[in-house]
């Protein structure tokens, strides 16, 4: 060995031994054990939640058999007994063990030897790999569904890129430009208003494309209510309670056109995706970490879906913004949870939509419990609070029902307000099993542990300690819907509330206040490859088909008229001048997957009690649907041109996989005794006579 | 007498996570949902699985050879009343998918819950007895809020 060569190894050895040193001295800094062993322990309990979840479902699943329930006149019900409830108690004993293992054991422990050390790392790294496993594989990772043939992989690259390079490129634009307004209230407005235009750029659709069969469960119920029916006593309503007597409102005063609807849920886009940048802002304090907050909930919310997001209403802001709503009072108003105002909040956006309604009950509920748990508030309060909530539920059933009152209207009948929900939760309708049972579905809980850890180990609470475990209690609870209906599309959907969290606590933890610049760069870039370019990589292939839609539908001429008015007076203008001219009834019966488009289209009143038609399950539901149709018997129906053979195919606006017409008709003929038979038929629809 | 009984309650529920060890081990086995059959006539790939063709050892029986066989020769998933001649020679290869079930970390981790909740029990009766814990739990609630804190 030549001297040169000798001292060459000499000096990797002492460079070698500097570097370890220094790395040694980073590893056993105080901080950053603590921060170790805090993330260690939200591991461990996830771990296990995630262990215990798998195995004790399989052993149920195994040893005791669902029922098949009877009466459902269509496939689909495939119940899930055990699901929600296992989900619920290990999220309750999750809770209740972080509370034992913070009240009884001891925060002042050193971290001085050795071993302990490496434990704790090794802890770390193995706890880590097992819930990467538990993880599975990112949800629809390069699955082209529903499309057949995805665009050409340059293309689909290309336009990822361009994504990826356009949040990044407005993360650091309007966060240089946060900089460079010092007036707080100019910079307020610059970037508020940015950002909102941003968002709206990013979710508009042009004609604002809508699936029939989703805006039905809400236009449906509508139309009924402003033609002098009760919501659930008289017709039945899938998702909304408040919200659909919201619209009727706003259809009644003629201050909607509900075939704009799409564009109002796009404006609802906005309003959701500014009050999540908003929330993070505010509770971080750091304008780049809510912008890629922004942006990560953007790509996973919106961008990893295989439609177009506005198009399916019960999916975005309808179902999601009474959630938020809550949280943005609480950062907005400095509000107290426990106070009478923020308990009405709760109490009145409970009644919007009727599952998310049930889950801000539960997640308020369980945060009370919580604050209980950790003695920010005694029993007194917790039980003060709860008789409140109770109380502001039952004053809001009877504010709606005493308006009903006034206007004429029957009263609701709380027991039929829960007939779908019990179709749907008990009898597992729509149902769908979690599988693989590893899924990016438990990051919910570890974002959960993270913040139940987070704050149990907090001293002095402040209130955005509490801001975030009550997001974090909602994001557990909105998760439920994926629980039930565990379609891997639908980790999308619920991705809202878990981001947020996330979010506010990456704020919370002090990573913006780094003073080491590199530091801070190195976060922001872990978060915007791990939140942004992660997921959009995964799902690239199917959002460059549909911004390639957009943008061709942006050549359209007419971009802001929804594109569903012009194909429904193109459907069904023939339609329309047959039906008010041959059936002259106020109350009709129309048996079309698109009987409630036709209802607006013409103007006519429905004589049966359900509308849309895809909301009738079961034979009961028929009959109580139909009694009117019974009494009556009409003279004449309106009917698919299928029903009557003089069509082999409508092509309904309302994509069906389920016709419950022909069992509609059969039912009218036989409770009727008699037979409709076909008078005038175009290519979509007939009109039918009794035959007597 | 005691300690005695300590001792042996923990050696019984080291024995059960050891157990659950073996149990929850990764196993490799033959996928038939995944796994396929090739024709050597004309290539044709037919998975086995929805084809009602399985395979549960190291390889086909006779009763499933024979359904392949007749797959191939015949293009029939099932042949009821067994009337069709089984082809004499080997008219397929397999192409055998396999898939492993949980992993060594799964494995540790139930040996751990289940070592967990023994000692929660164990300790729960020992502090009822002599208003203290036992050693293992002193220890093991040491170290834990070492690799926590």
């Amino acid at each position: 060995m030549t001297n040169k060569t000798y001292r060459f190894f000499l000096y990797v050895i002492d460079y070698n031994q500097i570097y370890m040193e220094k790395i040694k001295k980073v590893l056993t800094q105080n901080q950053l054990l603590t921060f170790v062993g805090f993330i260690n322990e939200a591991l461990i309990l996830s771990c296990v939640f995630v262990f215990l979840y798998s195995t004790i479902l399989d052993f149920l699943n195994k040893h005791f058999h669902a029922s098949q329930p009877v009466g459902f006149i269509r496939e689909g019900a495939a119940p899930e007994p055990f699901e929600i409830l296992l989900y619920l108690a290990l999220v309750g004993s999750g809770v209740f063990i972080t509370y034992l293992i913070h009240a009884y054991t001891s925060y002042d422990k050193k971290h001085t030897s050795g071993y302990i050390i490496g434990l704790k790392y090794i802890s770390l790294v193995f706890f880590s790999l097992l819930f990467k496993t538990y993880l599975g594989t990112f949800p629809m990772s390069h699955d082209i569904y529903p499309y057949s043939k995805a665009l050409h992989t340059p293309l689909s690259l290309l336009i990822f890129f361009a994504y990826c390079g356009l949040c990044l490129f407005f993360i650091v634009e309007i966060s240089f430009l946060s900089r460079l307004i010092k007036k707080h209230f100019v910079r307020s407005i610059v970037i508020s208003s940015l950002v909102i235009f941003i968002i709206a750029v990013f979710t508009f659709e042009p004609q604002f494309p809508a699936v029939g069969h989703d805006y039905s469960y809400f236009l449906g119920p509508v139309w009924e209510i402003i033609h002098g029916k009760t919501i659930y006593t008289d017709v039945s309503s899938q998702y909304g309670f408040l919200s659909v007597l919201f619209l009727s409102l706003l259809y009644k005063l003629q201050l909607i056109d509900v075939f704009y609807l799409p564009a109002f849920v796009w404006i609802l886009y906005i309003v959701q995706y500014f009050i999540c940048f908003y929330l993070i802002r505010k509770l971080t304090g750091n304008i780049v970490i809510s912008l890629i907050g922004l942006f990560s909930i953007m790509s996973v919310n919106y961008f990893s879906l295989f439609h177009s997001p506005a198009s399916i209403l019960q999916i975005g802001p309808l179902r999601w913004l009474p959630l938020l709503i809550p949280i943005y009072i609480l950062v907005r108003g400095n509000t107290s949870l426990i106070s009478n105002i923020f308990i009405a909040i709760i109490s009145l956006s409970s009644f919007w939509i009727l599952d998310s309604g049930i889950a801000l009950l539960m997640s308020f509920c369980f945060t009370i419990f919580i604050l209980f748990l950790k003695k920010d508030i005694n029993l007194k309060n917790a039980v003060g609070v709860y008789i409140k909530l109770a109380l502001g539920l039952i004053s809001v059933y009877m504010m709606i029902n005493f308006i009903h009152g006034i206007l004429g209207y029957k009263l609701i009948n709380i027991l039929t307000v829960f007939s779908k929900l019990q179709q749907y939760a008990k009898a597992g309708f729509g149902m769908i099993l979690m599988y693989p049972i590893y899924s990016h579905f438990w990051l919910t809980i570890f974002v959960f542990f993270l913040t139940i850890v987070y704050f149990f180990r907090k001293k002095d609470l402040v209130h955005k300690d509490r801001v975030i475990l009550f997001t974090a209690c909602i994001s557990i609870f909105a998760s439920v819907y994926f629980v039930g209906r565990s379609h891997p599309h639908n980790i999308f959907h619920i991705s809202l509330f878990v981001l947020l969290a996330m979010f506010f606590l990456t704020g919370l933890l002090g990573i913006s206040s780094y003073k080491n610049a590199y530091a801070r760069l190195l976060v922001y870039t872990m978060l915007f490859i791990g939140f942004i370019v992660y997921p959009i990589f995964n799902r690239h292939e199917v959002m460059a088909i549909i911004i390639k839609e957009k943008i061709e539908n942006l050549q359209a001429r007419t971009i802001f008229t929804p594109m569903w008015i012009s194909k429904l007076d193109e459907k069904y203008s023939e339609e329309v001048d047959m039906i008010k001219s041959q059936v002259l009834d106020d109350k009709i019966v129309i048996l079309s997957a698109d009987d409630t488009y036709l209802h607006y289209l013409t103007g006519k009143q429905n004589l049966l009690y359900d509308n849309s038609q895809f909301t009738i399950l079961t034979q009961d539901d028929i009959d109580n649907s139909m009694r009117d149709v019974y009494k009556i018997c009409p003279q004449k129906i309106v009917g698919d041109c299928t029903l009557f053979g003089k069509c082999l195919k409508s092509n309904t606006f309302t994509e069906t996989f389920f016709n419950i017409q022909p069992i509609l008709l059969d039912s009218i003929q036989q409770k009727c005794q008699t037979k409709y038979v076909p008078l005038m038929c175009t290519k979509h629809l007939c009109i039918a006579q009794k035959s007597d | 007498m005691k300690n005695i009984l300590y001792c042996l309650t923990y050696s019984i529920i080291i024995s059960i996570s050891l157990g659950a060890l073996v149990i929850y081990k990764p196993v490799t086995y033959i996928d038939n949902g995944k796994s396929s059959i090739v024709c050597t006539k004309n290539n044709q790939k037919f998975e086995m699985g929805p084809n009602f063709i399985y395979i549960f050892g190291d390889k086909i029986d006779d009763f499933n050879d024979s359904k392949a066989r007749k797959l191939c020769e015949y293009g029939l998933v099932k042949d009821y009343g067994n009337t069709l001649q089984k082809p004499s020679n080997v008219n397929y290869t397999l192409d055998i998918v396999m898939t492993q079930d949980s992993s060594w970390t799964n494995a540790i981790i139930a040996a751990f819950v289940l070592f967990i909740f023994g000692m929660i029990v164990i300790e729960a009766f020992f502090f009822l007895i002599t208003k203290s814990l036992g050693k293992v739990g002193k220890e093991f609630l040491n170290i834990f809020e070492k690799l926590i804190y």
